[in-house]
């Protein structure tokens, strides 16, 4: 309930904010590729460039198809859309992005099953579909929003992805140092479970609620930033009024999102199981103190990653 | 042990470089598309050599662009552009694109040329796609030599420009039937280029040739 009445929040105002801005080339805020290019290794410039070339190529593809279908909507170009879109969705995704970070530190992190990451995987890609399509139609049709307040709509979304991001590394953070201290030797075996330091394994205690709440948070803090290839389809296809064709191609593309977070799901859960048998030998005692660290560094890192995404965006 | 941290630094390696780089910049796309046209005036001197007088540039902007610029100006919502409202619309951009001397890059030899100041523009909305056309005129007439190059790009890749290559670039003027259009290797950076983006970002390495590295280098042999 609380997050519906945010996301109502972010968007009514939004109808305060629509601003030209003084140059149209050269915007103000902190996306311009000038102000990215600083986090980017010089080294992987190349990279990175042929990345953009690729993805200006791309949008130019579907601009040119989305008018043609327009022109012969009998055609078969709508498959051709659609194809492209789901390639976009796979090689898009491949690229550096919030999601994966996301997903594979906190699967790392935790117990979660293959299962369980690909299934976050699924529900995210999804919800940045639905997103897409929320923000663009309900800004256009309920709310009579122009492109740019639609646009600005979608920073305030990423920023709220982001502060969700922070929450979610804040909140593992915490419910871990608690269980730490909970888990105090000078306590002796008053906790005798899996976390206990008394030199035999036990079966993990399972806390349901703690990992639905962790789930949903981590899914949303993915989902609830629209991708930026569904947004420019939807409005691309708004201005030519082609709006099941943009529907069903934005789902393709979230279903391209999902095959490739769910190969870097599946490299961290591989990643957390070698590193459990790596660490079998250790005594338990070592073997807690290392993946207390390890763990607390992650959340960190979830923490600090938000916040830094947050900052970036502002 | 070593069976066993092979895997893992494997697999470190390819978590961190999915997952945990800590930076957003795949969606640094280029922001707008613009499919461009560009005309070449020439004139025959009187002692036979050509040179080169004005350009006349057709930039139709992409819908996406077209309607978020729509929104900014269409001062009585409803949905169209008036004439005044167009050429406001119209103006303004081309301020923008003022600024960054229209994303023309000529030279001849080592000399940069920049263009002047495009009087006036010629703006038209259809289709829900934005159309500038305007003429930019040379600060004195370019004689056309094999050093003479013209790259139509955005240093900084925001803007990406679509030139048809058959008929993207055209030749006007009187007897001009001797001189043609090449196109020299794609992404090739000249070294004017090179100079210029290097004075321009200094120690900032990251930028230079972003946009020129895909753009179409052109060159005009008369003769």
């Amino acid at each position: 309930m609380r997050l519906i009445l945010i996301t109502i929040f972010l968007l009514s105002a939004t109808i305060f904010s629509a601003n030209a801005a003084d140059n149209v080339f050269r915007p103000k805020n902190t996306s311009s590729i000038e102000q990215t290019n600083q986090f980017i290794p010089k080294p992987l410039m190349p990279m990175v460039q042929k990345i953009r070339q690729l993805q200006a190529e791309y949008l130019n593809q579907v601009t040119e198809t989305l008018r043609q279908i327009k022109q012969d909507e009998k055609s078969l170009f709508p498959l051709s859309l659609l194809f492209l879109s789901f390639l976009y969705g796979l090689l898009h995704a491949a690229g550096p992005g919030h999601g994966k970070a996301v997903i594979s530190a906190y699967l790392l992190s935790t117990k979660a099953q293959l299962r369980q990451g690909i299934q976050i995987a699924f529900f995210a890609s999804m919800l940045q579909a639905i997103t897409a399509i929320i923000i663009t139609f309900a800004g256009i049709f309920l709310l009579q929003f122009s492109v740019r307040s639609i646009n600005q709509t979608f920073t305030y979304f990423e920023q709220f992805s982001y502060a969700l991001i922070a929450t979610l590394g804040l909140y593992l953070l915490t419910a871990h140092i608690i269980k730490i201290i909970r888990r105090n030797p000078a306590s002796g075996h008053n906790l005798h479970d899996e976390n206990c330091l008394c030199g035999h394994d036990h079966i993990p205690t399972p806390q349901p609620n703690q990992n639905i709440r962790q789930k949903l948070l981590t899914i949303f803090s993915i989902g609830i930033r629209p991708c930026t290839g569904a947004l420019i389809i939807l409005i691309l296809a708004h201005g030519l009024q082609l709006y099941a064709t943009a529907i069903l191609a934005t789902f393709l593309m979230a279903f391209g999102t999902f095959i490739t977070i769910s190969l870097v799901a599946t490299f961290a859960v591989s990643l957390q199981n070698i590193s459990q048998k790596f660490t079998n030998n250790m005594s338990s005692k070592y073997y807690t103190y290392a993946a207390d660290t390890l763990k607390i560094c992650l959340y960190l890192f979830i923490f600090s990653f938000g916040l830094l995404l947050i900052i970036a965006t502002i | 042990m070593s069976f066993k941290t092979k895997p893992i630094k494997f697999l470190s390696i390819l978590t961190l470089t999915f997952g945990l780089w800590p930076t957003n910049m795949a969606i640094a796309h280029p922001h707008i598309l613009i499919d461009a046209a560009v005309t070449f005036h020439i004139q025959k001197t009187q002692n036979g050599q050509f040179q080169l007088d004005s350009l006349h540039y057709t930039w139709q902007f992409d819908e996406n662009f077209s309607l978020l610029l729509l929104g900014d100006y269409d001062d009585d919502q409803n949905q169209l552009l008036e004439q005044q409202e167009l050429t406001t619309m119209g103006m303004e951009t081309m301020e923008g694109a003022k600024e960054l001397l229209y994303f023309t890059h000529i030279s001849n030899g080592d000399t940069k040329i920049s263009p002047n100041d495009a009087p006036t523009v010629q703006a038209t909305f259809k289709d829900n796609r934005l159309t500038l056309e305007f003429d930019l005129t040379l600060p004195e007439s370019l004689p056309l030599t094999e050093t003479f190059k013209f790259t139509l790009y955005d240093e900084e890749y925001f803007t990406a420009f679509f030139v048809k290559k058959d008929s993207g670039y055209q030749l006007v003027g009187d007897d001009i039937e001797s001189c043609a259009i090449y196109q020299a290797e794609q992404g090739q950076l000249d070294s004017n280029i090179k100079i210029a983006l290097e004075n321009a970002f200094n120690d900032d390495l990251t930028n230079q040739g972003m946009g020129a590295q895909f753009a179409d280098d052109i060159g005009i042999k008369c003769g």
